[in-house]
């Protein structure tokens, strides 16, 4: 009898062992199924990374002990630099949904999705509300572009701010007293009237962050420059109307754009399934809750209630931002 | 205990007797607590060579299974991972709970052992290609995690050498205390510095 026991455990054993190939088949078979799932371990296999850009680009980080703020340009700009590096991030999907924002920063973001395509990983842009002026200068630089039909895009150009308070200092007795260096070192003050020469200097330095926006979009779409600037008189273009005139190169949401992302991804790797999908904003239990304590104002931001001529970020230099 | 009862124990609960590997994979699976009171004492099972390797071929086996299993290949290193991480604990419980002090050794042969159910996840994952076994698969394999869960347990239990009871409250009431004290100071670190966050 004692001999049974052992043939049983023999058995018993033999039969998990033997398992092995039959449940790893079928494991692959399931993860066929389920191949673009976000899981942990897609970090750590092929996948497609979703990048979130959204509010305004501003080079703040919005960022507390525990997290940053998810679609924050400056962690924007970290995630795409992370994908840059990643050899497993094989492409990447940037949702926008942005009104633009200061010229150096869009001009990063910009870049920074210009180096993923030099790396050879292709980049999709999906539109959301909005993905104007700076928000179109970095999603000209993906290798397609879609955006809904109701969209907000376009509003090409540039603006730069000015408050003058020369008349109610007046009025308020106050005397503004400015020692500068040069003639033209305080060109933006609020308490002059401007001169001729000041304007003509800002107008060309608007001037000049407009060619480069234009040429941006120009070389990106790869459409003629003087096209470019018939369209870029600072308007607005709903996603249809930006169909039209080719500034987008289809209509249709997120899933539509993962979709096409994914069949560039099956031509360009040789695959025969779907890539898995990274996707920040389906994190962790725990990296929720700790996202979740920096998503509650405690204070009320009183800068969102001014006009941008009054925030102090987006006053005195030109800005890629729709208004 | 008639002959027939006693036809069905394991070889391994008799102490005269020559165990093997086999033989302990038995007496885990039929008889656990009796098979792991005698595998938490050095005297009567020792930590030497031959039982460690035993220990480690289950902990390995089990681990690999289950990863395959479950479709995760981390999960080996995590299964690994664990295994000493549950010998080193149980070390120290036994330092600071404990009415006796057991070696690293036979921590380690002892959680090792208590991997063995982990390697029931491998022929269930081959089930779950039939039409709707999702639910019934995965609850299974949950209570396949569960019961060495339980084992690991027993281990605490053998090798504190105190009651069911007892072990049960330091396991779930010092943890308990450990992470409720931690999380009160996080919170209030939070709180304070929330301007700064």
């Amino acid at each position: 009898m004692r001999f049974d026991q052992r043939v049983y455990a023999w058995m018993l054993l033999g039969l998990c062992l033997a398992s092995i190939p039959c449940a790893f088949i079928s494991q692959k078979d399931n993860d066929k199924d389920n191949s673009s799932s976000s899981g942990f371990m897609s970090k750590f296999n092929d996948h497609i990374q979703v990048v979130r850009l959204s509010g305004m680009i501003i080079d703040k980080t919005e960022a507390g002990l525990l997290s940053s703020k998810t679609g924050a340009s400056m962690s924007v700009l970290k995630e795409l630099k992370e994908a840059l590096k990643d050899e497993n991030t094989k492409a990447v999907l940037l949702r926008i949904n942005s009104p633009g924002g200061t010229v150096p920063t869009s001009q990063e973001l910009h870049q920074a999705v210009v180096n993923l395509k030099k790396a050879g990983k292709p980049v999709v842009i999906s539109m959301g509300d909005l993905a104007a002026s700076g928000g179109y200068y970095i999603a000209c630089a993906g290798d397609k572009i879609y955006a809904n039909p109701g969209t907000l895009t376009g509003s090409i150009g540039v603006i730069m701010n000015l408050m003058n308070f020369k008349d109610l200092t007046g009025k308020i007795g106050v005397n503004p007293v400015t020692i500068k260096s040069g003639k033209f070192k305080d060109i933006a003050s609020p308490y002059r009237e401007m001169t001729p020469e000041d304007r003509e200097i800002l107008t060309n330095l608007i001037m000049d962050s407009y060619d480069q926006f234009t040429r941006a979009v120009a070389d990106g779409r790869k459409m003629p420059l003087d096209k470019i600037k018939t369209l870029a008189d600072g308007r607005i273009y709903s996603g249809r109307q930006a169909k039209k005139v080719g500034l987008v190169d289809e209509l249709g949401s997120m899933t539509d754009a993962l979709a096409d992302l994914q069949t560039i991804c099956r031509k360009k790797y040789n695959l025969d399934k779907d890539l898995a999908v990274k996707d920040q904003d389906s994190q962790s239990i725990l990296a929720n809750l700790l996202e979740s304590r920096t998503a509650i104002e405690n204070k009320l931001d009183l800068q969102k209630l001014l006009p941008s001529q009054l925030v102090s970020n987006l006053s005195n230099q030109p800005l890629w931002l729709y208004q | 205990m008639n002959q027939a009862q006693s036809a069905y124990l394991p070889l391994f609960l008799d102490d005269r007797a020559r165990r093997g590997f086999i033989d302990s994979v038995y007496a885990i699976l039929m008889a656990p607590n009796r098979t792991l009171e005698i595998m938490c004492d050095a005297n009567r099972h020792l930590a030497n060579k031959s039982n460690l390797v035993a220990a480690s071929i289950a902990a390995t086996t089990a681990s690999a299974v289950s990863a395959i299993g479950l479709g995760q290949y981390m999960y080996f290193v995590t299964g690994l991972l664990s295994w000493f991480i549950t010998a080193n604990l149980l070390c120290l419980t036994c330092k600071i709970f404990g009415t006796r002090q057991i070696q690293f050794a036979t921590a380690i042969i002892a959680s090792a052992w208590t991997m063995l159910p982990l390697i029931f996840i491998g022929p269930l994952a081959c089930l779950k290609t039939l039409p709707y076994s999702h639910y019934p698969v995965g609850m299974a394999m949950i209570i396949c995690i569960g019961w060495s869960c339980a084992l690991q347990i027993l281990v605490f239990k053998h090798c504190l050498g105190i009651n069911l009871a007892r072990t049960l409250a330091i396991l779930i009431a010092a943890p308990f205390a450990i992470i409720s004290g931690a999380i009160f100071w996080l919170a209030l670190i939070l709180i304070s510095s929330a301007d700064f966050l």
